[in-house]
C-alpha cells in the first residue's frame, strides 16, 4: 500500500519543471519561500547534475544577459513576484523563461505579464501547486511563526497564505474537495474552514468532480489554543529532540554553541531523504539512538580500518571505489556522533530527565501535593534551567487553573526567591491561562473531568507505564480516532459544506454508517510539534492515512514567543504590575 | 539568501586533511603517504568521548517493541487494489500557455502595426536609389520627404507637445521625419542612416559587428543621439563621413528602439562559458556512449575470453582519457572565467556573482562527472595479464574435462547405463552445473540449509570456471539469500562451519 506522500508530492513537481525546460543549461529563479520549499526535498548537489547551474533569487539584479540560459521561475503569486517578473521581462536577462507559480494567480497579472513580454521569450506559464513546506511524508508547515494577532484574530495577509497552503496541499495530492470540519471554540478555525470552503468551491477547473469519487478527504482545522501542552514537554525522540534542545530550520541545524565545535559542522542539514541514519532514527527514543548510533560508530570504525590499509594495487582500487561512500558515511558519522554527545551533554547538565519525569507526572497522574513537592525541589536546584522551571509552572497553571488549592503564587513566590525569571517568562505565565485556559479551552485535556475519561486515564496507569519520559498523548491523536469512530461530536466540530452534505451525512448516521475518508488532513492553527507528528507516524504505520501540518513546527522556545506575541494589551499590562509589585 | 555555491568544496579532497588533490593519482599519493601510517586520532576521540556520554543515557529508557498490525486499516476508504493509486501521480497542474500567449498577440499586434508602419517609411527615407535627393538641406530633399509622410500643419503648435514649451525664435520648430509631428530641437532625436539600415536588414548591415556583441542589451546601446550630447559630434561626422541622419521624434524613436532591441537581443552572441559548456556535454555524451562497451572488453580480456584484444581495450582507453582530459580541462577553463568575469562592468557585483557561480557550478557539475566515471573505469590489463588470465582459463577448463572424466567414470561404474543419456547431453551451449558426490554424502548430515549452501557454492565455482558470468551473478545471489536465512537460524554451530567454508571458497 502507498501512502500519500508530501515530499514525493513537492519533488514530483520540481522534477516535472526541470524535465520541461530540456536538456540545456538551466537557472532557477526562486523567492524566499520557495526557496526554502525547494530546499526540503531537493538537495542542491542533486539539482545540479541535471544541469541547473545557477540558483538564484527573483530580486537579485544585474545587467548582464545570459541568453543561452533557460530561467525556471518557481515562485509564489505575490504582488511583489509578479512586479519583479514584469520588470525582468522588459529586460531580459535569460533566453527563455519557464514560469511556474506555486497557487492561483490572477488573470490581470497573467496580463501584466503578457504585455511586459515583449521580445517574446516567456515558454510556460502554469500553476504548480507546491505552496507549503514538505517536511516529513506526512508532515508539512507553512513557516509562519507567528499566526495570532493580538486579541487571537486572523490577519487579512496570513489568512490569505493559510488558504492558499492548505488549497496546494490538496491539489498536490490530486483532491479537489474535501468535508472540512473546524474546531467551533476557535474564531480562527471558523473562518479559515468557511474560506477555505468558497477558495475550494470558485476553482471551477478543478470541482468538476469525478462521479467514481466517493473517497472523501476530511480536512479537520484546529487550533493550538486546545492543547497548550504539548509544546511545552520536553521530547525524546530524536527529531524531536533536536528541534527542542538545538532547533532545525528548514531542516539546518546551528550547531555553534556547541563548546569546541570544529568549522565545517557549524551548520549541518539533516535531511531523512539523504541521511539514512536520520531517516531510521527520526522515532527513535533517545536509548534506542544511543545504541544505534554505536552500531553506526563500529560500523564506521571498521570501514576506517580496512580504508586505511593500503598496501597493494587492489586495497588502492577497492579504497578508490568505496571512496566516496566512505567519505559520505563519515560525514554523517561525525555528524550524528556530534549531535547525539551534545544533546546527552545537555540532557545532563539541565538534569533534563528528572524535569521530564515531573513534567509527565503532572500532566498524565498528578496528586497535587506530591507535584507541589517536586516542582519546588527544582525550583531550588540551580542545574535546572529557567526555561524548565516555567514549562512546570505553565502546566501546573494550566492543570490546577481552578483547583481548590492551587498553589501557583506560592510556587512563583518560591520560584522569585530563588532564580531570577527573565520577565518575558513572567509574561508568560499569564499569557498561557489567557491562551489555553479553561476560559477557551474545551477538550478534558487531562483527562480528569467525565467519569469515562478518568477511567481511561486510570486503564493507562494499570497498563503500566513503558516509558515515564513518554506517558503523554497529545490531544490530536485522541481526536482523530474519535473522528475515524464517528464520535467527534458535530457541535464542536462542525462540518462546513453545504447543506445537502450535512443532511447526506445526518442520513448516513442515523443508519449508524460512518462515512470511511480516504484520508485526513489536519491543520493546526498555531503550529504543531514534532510529537505530534511522532504520534500521526505511528497510526499511519498502521495504515492510518493522515497528513499533519501547521503554521510552524514548534519547539517550546517558539512556542513561548508566538504566545506572548498573541497576548492581548492589556494583560501585559496587568503582568508588568503584577511583575513590578513582585520586585518590590 | 540562499546557501553561496562558492563554498561547498568537491572536488579530490583528502578525508582528512581536505586539501584538495586537484588529481585522482595525486590523492592516492597524498593518502598512502600522509595518512596511511597515522590512524585518525581526532576521530577517536570523538568517538571515546561520545561513548562515555551515550552509555549513561541509555540505562534510562527502555526500547519499546515495535508492534505491526494494522488497526486503522478498517476506518479509512482506501481500496488498495486500485492500480491507479499504486504509484503517486503527479498533482493538479494548470496551464496558462493558451490564454498568455493570446493575451501577448494582443498586446504585441498593435505594436508591430506600427513598427512595419515605421520601417516601410524608413526604407524610403533612407532609399540610396538616384531620383532620391541627398543633401538634407536643399528643398528638394524635404519635398520628397513630404511625399513620404505627410507633415501635419505647424501654424496651431505653439508649444512643443514633449517638452512643452513654447516655439520663438529661438525655439523653432521641426518636423518628425517618420510621423511628421511638430518637435522642437531639444526634443528631437536623430538617426543615422547607417543605423537605420540596420534596423531595416539587420543581416546585411556592416553594423552588425559593431552592436551584435550583445552583452549589455540594454541601458548605454541607445539607437540614436539626442542633440545636446551628439549635435558637434554629429556634426563633425556629417562632415567628415558626410553620413547623413534623420530627425525622429520620441514616440517613433521607442518604437524603433524596441525593434533595435529585440533584433539585439536575437542575434546576442554566445557568451565563452556556453561555448565551453557545448564541448563538455559533447564529450559526455561520447562517454556515455563509449564507457559500456569498454567495460565490457575488459571484463572478457580478463576473464580470458579471446573474443577482443588487448589493442581494442587500449584504443577505446585513449579515446576515454581524452573525454576525461577534455572535461576536466574545459571545466578548468570555466573556472578561470569565473574569476576573470570579462566584459562585466566592474560595478555590476550582482553579475559578476551570477556569472561566477555560473561557472563554478559547471565545474562542479564535471568533476561530479568526471568522479561517477572514472571511477568505474579499470586500466586496460597489460599482455601478461591477459595471457595468465587465458592460461588460467585453459587450465581450469581442462581441469573441468578431467574432473567431468574422471565422474563420468565414477558414475559409469557405479550407476547403471540407464544415466549415459544425461551424460551424453554435454554441449556447448547447454551448460549445467554438476554436484560432487563427496561433497553431498558428507553434507548428508548437515542442516538441508547448509546442503543448499554448498551446492550453490559449487555451482558457483564450475560456472566461474565455464565463464558463465551470468549464471555466476544470479548463483551469488541466491547464496546470498541463503546465507541471510542461515543467519537467522539459532543453531550456531551450522552456521560458523558454513562460514569456514565459505572463507575456503573465496
Amino acid at each position: 500500500m502507498t501512502n500519500i506522500n508530501l515530499i514525493e508530492a513537492v519533488r514530483s513537481y520540481i522534477n516535472r519543471m526541470i524535465e520541461d525546460c530540456g536538456p540545456t543549461i538551466k537557472g532557477l529563479v526562486m523567492d524566499k519561500e520557495t526557496a526554502s520549499i525547494v530546499s526540503m526535498v531537493y538537495a542542491q548537489s542533486e539539482i545540479l547534475q541535471k544541469e541547473v547551474f545557477l540558483f538564484e533569487r527573483i530580486d537579485m539584479g544585474g545587467q548582464k544577459s545570459l541568453k543561452h540560459l533557460s530561467a525556471i521561475c518557481f515562485l509564489r503569486p505575490t504582488e511583489e513576484n509578479i512586479q519583479a517578473l514584469v520588470r525582468e521581462l522588459h529586460e531580459p536577462k535569460y533566453g527563455n523563461y519557464f514560469i511556474y507559480f506555486t497557487n492561483f494567480v490572477e488573470m490581470s497579472d497573467i496580463k501584466s505579464l503578457a504585455e511586459a513580454d515583449e521580445f517574446e521569450c516567456v515558454r510556460v506559464v502554469q500553476e504548480y501547486y507546491a505552496d507549503y513546506l514538505a517536511i516529513n511524508p506526512h508532515l508539512y508547515s507553512l513557516n509562519i511563526p507567528n499566526t495570532y494577532q493580538q486579541n487571537y484574530e486572523w490577519n487579512d495577509n496570513l489568512l490569505r497564505r493559510t488558504v492558499q497552503g492548505l488549497v496546494s496541499v490538496l491539489l498536490s495530492l490530486r483532491k479537489k474537495s474535501a468535508t472540512i470540519r473546524y474546531q467551533k471554540s476557535s474564531n480562527m478555525a471558523r473562518i479559515l474552514a468557511d474560506k477555505l470552503s468558497s477558495t475550494l468551491k470558485r476553482q471551477v477547473d478543478f470541482t468538476a468532480s469525478n462521479p467514481n469519487d466517493i473517497n472523501q478527504t476530511i480536512v479537520l482545522i484546529i487550533d493550538r489554543r486546545e492543547d497548550a501542552i504539548t509544546p511545552l514537554l520536553n521530547q525524546w525522540t530524536y527529531q524531536a529532540m533536536v528541534h527542542e534542545l538545538i532547533g532545525i530550520k528548514n531542516n539546518r541545524v546551528n550547531l555553534n554553541q556547541v563548546p569546541s565545535i570544529t568549522k565545517e559542522l557549524e551548520e549541518v542539514v539533516m535531511n531523512a531523504e539523504y541521511d539514512e541514519f536520520y531517516a531510521n532514527n527520526l522515532y527513535s527514543n533517545f536509548g534506542e539512538i544511543a545504541t544505534n548510533i554505536k552500531g553506526l560508530m563500529e560500523h564506521f570504525q571498521e570501514k576506517h580500518k580496512s580504508q586505511s590499509k593500503i598496501e597493494s594495487i587492489g586495497d588502492m582500487k577497492t579504497f578508490i571505489e568505496n571512496y566516496p561512500q566512505f567519505k559520505k558515511l563519515s560525514g554523517t558519522v561525525s555528524k550524528h556522533v556530534t549531535i547525539i554527545s551534545e544533546l546527552s551533554r545537555l540532557v545532563g547538565l539541565y538534569h533534563l530527565l528528572e524535569v521530564s519525569e515531573t513534567e509527565q507526572h503532572l500532566v498524565c497522574q498528578g496528586d497535587h501535593n506530591d507535584v507541589v513537592q517536586k516542582i519546588k525541589r527544582l525550583i531550588k536546584n540551580d542545574k535546572i534551567r529557567d526555561l524548565d522551571i516555567l514549562r512546570l509552572l505553565s502546566l501546573y497553571a494550566l492543570r490546577y487553573e481552578r483547583h481548590a488549592s492551587n498553589e501557583l503564587n506560592t510556587l512563583k513566590y518560591e520560584t522569585q526567591k530563588h532564580r531570577r525569571l527573565p520577565e518575558k517568562y513572567i509574561h508568560f505565565l499569564q499569557a498561557i491561562l489567557e491562551y489555553g485556559g479553561l476560559k477557551f479551552r474545551q477538550a478534558d485535556l487531562f483527562n480528569t473531568q467525565t467519569p469515562m475519561a478518568i477511567t481511561r486515564q486510570f486503564i493507562r496507569g494499570l497498563r503500566g507505564v513503558d516509558n515515564v519520559y513518554a506517558q503523554h498523548v497529545p490531544l490530536i491523536k485522541d481526536l482523530i480516532d474519535q473522528l475515524l469512530r464517528g464520535k467527534l461530536k458535530d457541535p464542536s466540530y462542525p462540518n462546513v459544506n453545504s447543506k445537502d452534505q450535512i443532511n447526506q451525512q445526518n442520513l448516513s448516521q442515523q443508519q449508524g454508517q460512518i462515512i470511511k475518508p480516504s484520508e485526513i488532513i489536519i491543520y493546526v492553527i498555531g503550529g504543531v510539534t514534532y510529537e505530534e507528528s511522532y504520534h500521526i507516524q505511528l497510526m499511519n504505520k498502521q495504515n492510518a492515512r493522515i497528513l499533519l501540518g501547521g503554521s510552524y513546527i514548534h519547539n517550546c522556545q517558539s512556542f513561548i514567543d508566538e504566545v506572548l506575541i498573541a497576548v492581548p494589551s492589556s494583560l501585559s499590562g496587568a503582568s508588568n504590575e503584577l511583575l513590578s509589585s513582585k520586585r518590590r | 539568501m540562499l546557501p553561496s555555491v562558492g563554498d561547498v568544496r568537491e572536488g579530490f579532497i583528502c578525508p582528512q586533511c581536505h586539501h584538495d588533490m586537484s588529481t585522482m593519482e595525486m590523492l592516492q599519493l597524498h593518502f598512502q603517504d600522509v595518512h596511511m601510517k597515522q590512524s585518525s586520532s581526532a576521530v577517536k576521540g570523538l568517538f571515546s568521548l561520545a561513548k562515555q556520554k551515550i552509555k549513561s543515557v541509555q540505562d534510562n529508557f527502555t526500547t519499546v517493541p515495535n508492534e505491526q498490525s494494522n488497526v486503522y486499516t478498517q476506518f479509512f476508504s482506501f481500496d488498495q487494489n486500485d492500480s491507479s493509486l499504486k504509484q503517486q501521480q503527479i498533482g493538479y497542474i494548470r496551464s496558462y500557455n493558451d490564454k498568455f500567449k493570446k493575451l501577448r498577440k494582443i498586446e504585441h499586434d498593435q505594436i508591430s502595426i506600427e513598427t512595419t508602419r515605421l520601417l516601410l517609411r524608413l526604407e524610403k527615407l533612407i532609399s540610396n536609389d538616384e531620383d532620391v535627393p541627398k543633401n538634407a538641406k536643399t528643398k528638394e530633399r524635404r519635398k520628397y520627404e513630404q511625399e513620404i509622410v505627410e507633415w501635419i500643419d505647424d501654424s496651431k503648435v505653439s508649444l512643443c507637445p514633449s517638452c512643452a514649451k513654447p516655439f520663438s525664435l529661438s525655439r523653432r520648430k521641426h518636423h518628425c521625419r517618420l510621423d511628421g509631428f511638430v518637435i522642437c530641437d531639444q526634443c528631437s532625436q536623430f538617426l543615422l542612416f547607417s543605423k537605420a539600415r540596420y534596423l531595416i536588414d539587420p543581416n546585411s548591415s556592416t553594423l552588425n559587428k559593431m552592436t551584435a556583441n550583445g552583452s549589455s542589451l540594454q541601458g548605454s546601446n541607445s539607437l540614436t543621439a539626442t542633440v545636446t550630447t551628439d549635435d558637434s559630434n554629429l556634426n563633425n561626422k556629417d562632415k567628415v563621413n558626410s553620413e547623413n541622419y534623420l530627425r525622429i521624434c520620441l514616440s517613433c524613436q521607442k518604437v524603433l528602439q524596441r525593434r533595435y532591441d529585440q533584433i539585439c537581443f536575437k542575434n546576442a552572441q554566445r557568451d565563452e562559458v556556453f561555448l565551453y559548456y557545448e564541448k563538455i556535454a559533447e564529450a559526455q555524451k561520447e562517454l556515455a556512449n563509449i564507457h559500456p562497451t569498454y567495460s565490457t572488453i575488459i571484463e572478457s580480456l580478463l576473464s580470458g575470453d579471446t573474443k577482443y584484444q588487448i589493442i581494442d581495450g587500449q584504443r577505446l582507453y585513449r579515446q576515454l582519457t581524452s573525454c576525461y582530459e577534455k572535461i576536466d580541462s574545459t571545466s578548468k577553463h570555466i573556472m578561470k572565467l569565473a574569476d576573470s568575469c570579462s566584459n562585466i562592468d566592474e560595478d555590476d557585483t550582482q553579475s559578476q556573482f551570477r556569472y561566477s557561480a555560473l561557472c563554478r557550478n559547471i565545474r562542479m557539475y564535471a568533476v561530479h562527472l568526471l568522479q561517477n566515471y572514472a571511477i568505474s573505469t579499470r586500466r586496460v590489463p597489460s599482455e601478461d595479464d591477459v595471457q595468465r588470465a587465458r592460461d588460467e582459463r585453459k587450465r581450469l577448463v581442462e581441469e573441468r574435462n578431467e574432473l567431468e572424466r574422471a565422474a563420468k567414470a565414477e558414475l559409469v561404474s557405479k550407476i547403471s547405463s540407464t544415466d549415459s543419456p544425461t551424460t551424453s547431453k554435454k554441449d556447448v551451449s547447454g551448460w549445467r552445473p554438476t554436484i560432487d558426490r563427496n561433497l553431498l554424502v558428507q553434507a548428508q548430515e548437515l542442516n538441508p540449509l547448509v546442503q543448499q549452501v554448498y551446492q550453490v557454492t559449487e555451482y558457483i565455482r564450475q560456472a566461474q570456471i565455464a565463464g558463465r558470468y551470468d549464471e555466476v551473478e544470479s548463483l551469488k545471489l541466491n547464496l546470498k539469500e541463503l546465507e541471510q536465512a542461515l543467519k537467522n537460524m539459532p543453531q550456531q554451530e551450522n552456521a560458523s562451519t558454513f562460514d569456514s567454508y565459505a572463507i575456503e571458497c573465496e
